[in-house]
C-alpha cells in the first residue's frame, strides 16, 4: 500500500512550477515574509488606532499579541506533554494482546 | 416545481435517507448503491424544501404517548439542511468506494441524524439517537483490523451508553412533568443533569471526549468524513434545544476549546489532530449555547453549519491522502503537493476555513460567537476563545497542510486522488468560500433574524494579525525544529482511564473475584463435609441414633420435651 518512493518522477504537471517550495530557502523566505507582515501589522495598527494594541479596552491584554505568545507557549509545552504522557506506539496494542512481549514493534 | 414538491409537504427528509440506506445495504450492485447514495440526499433535500411552514408533522398517537416525528422549526431546519448537504457531498466523494457496508451505513447514519434533529419528543429523539450509534459503528468496523474492531466496540459502547442515559433522563423528566416533549430542559433537576451528561457524552465534554480522537482516526477514509459530520453536531443541536443559556456550559466549552491544543501539537496522526481540532470547534459551540441569546445561538448554528462542511473537507483531504499513500502519519508524509496539487489546493481552502481566515466560512461563523460573548460581557470567555482560535484551530490546520503536503519531501510520488473525490472536495470547498464571501446566504438560514456585519475593519484586521502571528510562531517552531512531533508514540488521553486503568482494574477485580469464589468454595466444601460426617455419625447403622435406648430414658426425654412445649405455650402472649 505504501507508495513508491522515487523523487525524480511522478511530479504532477500542475506542481512543476512550484517545485522549489519545499527547499530550505523557501522556508526561510516564508519565515521572513511572515515576520515582516506581523511587525508591519502591529506598527500600522499603532499608527492608525488611538488605542494601539488594545483596541478593545474592555478585553484583557493586547488583543493579538498575547495569543501569539500563547501559541508559542503551547507548542513548547507540547514537549512537556510528550515527556509526561507519551508511551510507545503499540502501548494499547500490547495491552490488548495484539503484540506479544519480545516482538518487534 | 413548487406544486411537484407539494406532495412531499410534511414528509420528514430523514425517511428518504434511511430508506435509501436500507436499499443500498440490500443491493449487491455498486452502481445501484451509488445511485441511491445520490438520490437519497436529493429526495431529502426536496422534502426539506417542500415543507415550507414550520410546525409539527408526522404525529403518531400511541395512546399514553404522542410521538412528534417531524417538528420543523427555525432551529431544526438549519441542522437538517447541513446534514442533508454533507450526505450528498459525501455520496459524491465516495463514488470511487465499493464498500457495501459503509455505503448503506453512511446514508442511514445521515438519516437518523436528520430524524433526531426533527424529533419533537424524547422517545423519537431516543430512537434516532440510538440509530445514529448503530448506523455509524460499521464505518469503523469495516476497516477490519483488530485495532479498528476494538475502537468500534468502544465507540459503540459509549454511544449506546449516551442513548441509555438519554432514555433514563427522559423517563425521569416525564415522571416529573408528565410530558415527553423535547424542549428547554435546564439543569434544575436530576433528570436535567442526566440529560446534559447524555448530550455531553456525544458532544465531547472534557473527560467524556476520548471516543472522538480514539474512533475517528481508525475509521475508513469515507467513514471519518461522515463521522466528523453528524454525531457531535447533533449533540450541539440537542444542547441548544435543551440547555441554551446554562452558564456552566461556558466553562465546559472553554475547557473543550483550550485543552486540545497540546494534543493537536503532539499527535502524529493527522486525522487524530483533526479530531482534537473538532473538539476545539465543539467547544466554541458549547460556549455559544451557554451564553444563550439570539446572537450566540445563531453563532452556534452557523458554526455547526460551516464546521460540518470544512471539517468534512479536511477529513476528505486526508481520506484521499490515506487512499494514495496508505498513511496519515505526519512523520511519514511530506511534499505531497508535488504529486497531489489539486488535493493540496482543497486542503489549503479547508485550512483557511478552519482557522477562520477572512473571506472563508469559518470567519463569518466564528465572529458571531466572539461577538456574542463580547456583547454579553463574558470577557474572559472572549479572550480565551481568541487564544483557542489561534492556538488550536490554526495550528491544527497549518499542521495538516504543512506535514502532509509541504514539509520535508519524503519522495512519495503517488497518483492524484480520484476525480470523484476531487468533485466531493470541490463542492465542500466551494461552500467554504461561498458562505465566507456571500455571508447573508448563511445568516439567512439561521434560527433568528439579525443585522450583523462580520466584515468590519477591526475584526478583519485583528483576525488577520492573529493568523499571521500564529503562522509566524508555527514557522519559527518548524524552522528551529521545536515542533514536538515523534513517530510511533502514543499520547495518553482520558481514554487511558478505561483502556488501561479500567481494563487493569477489571482484570484485577476478576482475579480477586476468582480468589474469593475459590475461598468460599473451599469453606463451603469443608462445612458440607463436616455436616455430612456428623449426619452420617448420627444416622448410619453404627450412628448414635441407631442405638437402642432404655424405655425409661426415652420416657424421661419425652416428658422434658412436653414440659418445654407447655412452658412456651404458657408464656406466649394470647
Amino acid at each position: 500500500m505504501t507508495a513508491p518512493r522515487d523523487p525524480k518522477s511522478g511530479v504532477h504537471p500542475l506542481a512543476r512550477p512550484l517545485s522549489g517550495l519545499s527547499s530550505p530557502r523557501a522556508g526561510l523566505i516564508t519565515l521572513i515574509v511572515l515576520a515582516v507582515l506581523v511587525v508591519a501589522g502591529f506598527a500600522l495598527e499603532t499608527v492608525i488606532h488611538d488605542g494601539g494594541l488594545s483596541k478593545y479596552p474592555e478585553v484583557y491584554g493586547p488583543y493579538e499579541l498575547l495569543p501569539l505568545a500563547a501559541a508559542a507557549v503551547a507548542i513548547l509545552l507540547g514537549w512537556g506533554l510528550v515527556w509526561l504522557v507519551s508511551r510507545s506506539g503499540d502501548f494499547y496494542a500490547r495491552a490488548a494482546g495484539d503484540v506479544k512481549e519480545g516482538e518487534d514493534d | 416545481m413548487t406544486d411537484a414538491l407539494s406532495i412531499l409537504n410534511g414528509v420528514s427528509p430523514a425517511w428518504f435517507l434511511i430508506l435509501a440506506g436500507l436499499l443500498a445495504w440490500a443491493s449487491p450492485r455498486s452502481e445501484l448503491r451509488k445511485a441511491l447514495m445520490l438520490l437519497g440526499p436529493i429526495g431529502a433535500l426536496a422534502a426539506w424544501f417542500a415543507t415550507g411552514e414550520t410546525g409539527v408533522y408526522g404525529v403518531l398517537d400511541l395512546g399514553p404517548v404522542v410521538l412528534e416525528t417531524f417538528r420543523l422549526d427555525n432551529l431544526s431546519r438549519v441542522w437538517a439542511l447541513v446534514f442533508i448537504l454533507i450526505s450528498f457531498i459525501n455520496a459524491v466523494y465516495a463514488l470511487h468506494d465499493r464498500n457495501r457496508m459503509t455505503d448503506g451505513a453512511a446514508l442511514i447514519y445521515a438519516g437518523s441524524a436528520v430524524g433526531a434533529v426533527f424529533a419533537g419528543d424524547m422517545l423519537t429523539l431516543f430512537f434516532f439517537w440510538e440509530l445514529t450509534a448503530l448506523a455509524s459503528a460499521p464505518l469503523i468496523f469495516s476497516v477490519g483490523t483488530p485495532e479498528a474492531q476494538r475502537a468500534g466496540l468502544r465507540y459503540l459502547a459509549i454511544q449506546v451508553l449516551s442513548g441509555v442515559m438519554l432514555l433514563g433522563g427522559a423517563a425521569m423528566l416525564a415522571s416529573q412533568t408528565g410530558s415527553w416533549a423535547f424542549d428547554a430542559i435546564g439543569t434544575g433537576s436530576a433528570a436535567g443533569i442526566v440529560l446534559l451528561l447524555a448530550f455531553g457524552l456525544k458532544a465531547g465534554f472534557p473527560l467524556l471526549h476520548m471516543w472522538i480522537p480514539d474512533a475517528y482516526p481508525k475509521a475508513t477514509g469515507v467513514g471519518s468524513v461522515v463521522l466528523s459530520a453528524f454525531t457531535t453536531k447533533l449533540a450541539i443541536y440537542a444542547l441548544a434545544r435543551g440547555f441554551a443559556g446554562e452558564e456552566a456550559l461556558i466553562v465546559i466549552g472553554l475547557v473543550m476549546a483550550i485543552f486540545p491544543v497540546f494534543y493537536v501539537v503532539t499527535s502524529n496522526d493527522l486525522r487524530q489532530t483533526l479530531a482534537y481540532a473538532l473538539i476545539n470547534q465543539l467547544g466554541f459551540m458549547v460556549v455559544a449555547v451557554g451564553v444563550g441569546g439570539y446572537l450566540a445561538i445563531n453563532g452556534a448554528a452557523a458554526n455547526a453549519f460551516v464546521g460540518v462542511i470544512y471539517m468534512a473537507l479536511m477529513f476528505m483531504v486526508l481520506g484521499a491522502v490515506l487512499l494514495r499513500t496508505g498513511t496519515v502519519k505526519a512523520t511519514e508524509l511530506g511534499g505531497l503537493y508535488k504529486s497531489m496539487p489539486i488535493t493540496t489546493l482543497f486542503a489549503i481552502i479547508g485550512a483557511l476555513s478552519v482557522m477562520g481566515a477572512p473571506l472563508f466560512s469559518g470567519f463569518v461563523a466564528k465572529t458571531l460567537i466572539l461577538s456574542a460573548t463580547h456583547y454579553e460581557h463574558h470577557d474572559w470567555a472572549y479572550t480565551l476563545l481568541v487564544y483557542a482560535s489561534a492556538g488550536v484551530m490554526e495550528i491544527s490546520a497549518l499542521k495538516v497542510v504543512w506535514f502532509a503536503f509541504f514539509g520535508k519531501d519524503r519522495g512519495l510520488r503517488v497518483k492524484e486522488a480520484p476525480q470523484t473525490m476531487h468533485l466531493g472536495m470541490a463542492l465542500a470547498a466551494f461552500l467554504c468560500v461561498f458562505l465566507g464571501v456571500n455571508y447573508p446566504a448563511l445568516y439567512g438560514i439561521l434560527p433568528y433574524d439579525m443585522d450583523y456585519k462580520p466584515y468590519k475593519l477591526d475584526s478583519v484586521y485583528g483576525q488577520s494579525q492573529l493568523l499571521l502571528g500564529t503562522a509566524l510562531v508555527f514557522a519559527l517552531a518548524l524552522y528551529f525544529k521545536l515542533f514536538p512531533l515523534k513517530s510511533d508514540r502514543t499520547i495518553l488521553d482520558a481514554d487511558w482511564l478505561y483502556r488501561r486503568f479500567g481494563d487493569a482494574s477489571a482484570r484485577w477485580g476478576a482475579a480477586m473475584g476468582q480468589l474469593l469464589f475459590d475461598a468460599i468454595g473451599k469453606v463451603l466444601g469443608a462445612f458440607i463435609s463436616f455436616v455430612k460426617l456428623r449426619l452420617f455419625n448420627l444416622f448410619s447403622p453404627a450412628g448414635a441414633l441407631s442405638k437402642e435406648f432404655p424405655s425409661g430414658m426415652m420416657a424421661l426425654w419425652t416428658a422434658i420435651m412436653l414440659a418445654g412445649v407447655v412452658l412456651v405455650a404458657y408464656f406466649s402472649p394470647v
